[in-house]
């Protein structure tokens, strides 16, 4: 199986199916992560499509540097931000949306879980919980999408594991005698 | 004292135990300890609880990408929604036949003695003109091979 690398080095050259494959591979699992954070299923799919436009019109220059992933999931997150900053009131459109939007009442209900399972952690907290638990990045990729260090990483990591483990209530008294430094750093 | 040194021990791997990265001697080691230890054990327990949570709530929110998505994606890679830059190999060709011509006329009014550009000069500039246009239209060649 070719890496993505090699596949958007041959579509730069012209081979349209490598794209397609590309596609194939990115598609669903980024339109979730962009649907985790929009909220809504129309503005996760323009900023999937939009996204990849920017990968076909940027493939004749691409260079093997980096992970495609992360390159790719850089140009979504910017496009996000970018949305982010263009909307006026964006909590306010993405519940409505959400609303209409959502496949089934369970589905709603669970997004509710989640969103308000995460709601008091930053946003780089969520990504660094997201790309490691549900998309199962390594922490080297996710330091270089984040564009920090691998420690800053980890520490951000359990950070927000003892937020969560704290708002669902599984609090260990370790954490209060154990010194956040300590913990957790390998 | 050994007990606490299993316990440095799995907190400094606790990230990648936790990530199901670690070598099976090392898993083995940290869940041997995990019997042995009840605050560890409760402690990578919330840990699990909460990763669990995570997976089985962003597992049962998916959505798939609609039918429009689909399309409009496969319809991206088609030349008529690419960037309209130019190829390299029209610039090749462009700049080889204009070199190449320029050459023939210098050479042809060299010859007739109506200017007195080096006859070495003129026909350089042909060779080299030629020679670049030849390198575009073998680019344009194989690009066509791979399109197809």
């Amino acid at each position: 199986m070719f890496s993505d690398e090699n596949l958007m080095t041959r579509f730069g050259r012209g081979e349209e199916s490598a794209f397609s494959e590309l596609v194939s591979r990115h598609q669903q699992r980024l339109l979730n992560f962009i649907y985790r954070r929009t909220g809504s299923r129309e503005s996760a799919e323009d900023i999937v499509q939009e996204t990849f436009l920017r990968v076909v019109n940027a493939a004749s220059r691409y260079q093997a540097t980096a992970k495609f992933s992360t390159w790719l999931y850089t140009i979504a997150l910017n496009l996000w931000r970018n949305e982010i900053a263009r909307q006026k009131n964006p909590v306010e459109l993405n519940e409505r949306d959400r609303i209409q939007e959502s496949t089934t009442l369970d589905s709603q209900v669970d997004f509710q879980k989640l969103q308000s399972l995460m709601q008091d952690l930053s946003e780089e907290h969520r990504l660094v919980l997201e790309l490691s638990f549900i998309e199962g990045w390594t922490n080297q990729q996710i330091a270089d999408l984040l564009n920090c260090s691998i420690g800053t990483v980890k520490s951000r990591k359990f950070y927000a594991l003892k937020a969560l483990r704290k708002r669902m209530g599984i609090d260990n008294d370790r954490d209060q005698r154990m010194p956040e430094s300590t913990t957790a750093i390998g | 004292m050994i007990e606490i040194n299993e316990c440095q021990n799995l907190q400094q791997q606790l990230d990648d135990y936790l990530c199901d990265r670690l070598s099976d001697f090392a898993k083995h080691r940290i869940d041997n300890h995990l019997r042995q230890c009840l605050d560890c054990a409760k402690d990578v327990e919330g840990y699990k609880i909460v990763i669990n949570e995570l997976r089985s709530l962003s597992q049962s929110t998916k959505i798939e990408p609609s039918l429009a998505l689909q399309y409009s994606l496969q319809r991206l890679a088609q030349p008529s929604f690419q960037e309209k830059l130019p190829h390299s190999y029209v610039v090749l060709i462009f700049s080889g036949v204009t070199i190449c011509t320029l050459g023939v006329i210098l050479s042809l009014l060299n010859y007739y003695g109506a200017i007195g550009v080096s006859l070495v000069v003129s026909l350089f500039s042909a060779i080299f003109g030629t020679v670049i246009l030849a390198t575009g239209l073998l680019q344009m060649r194989r690009k066509d091979k791979a399109a197809k």
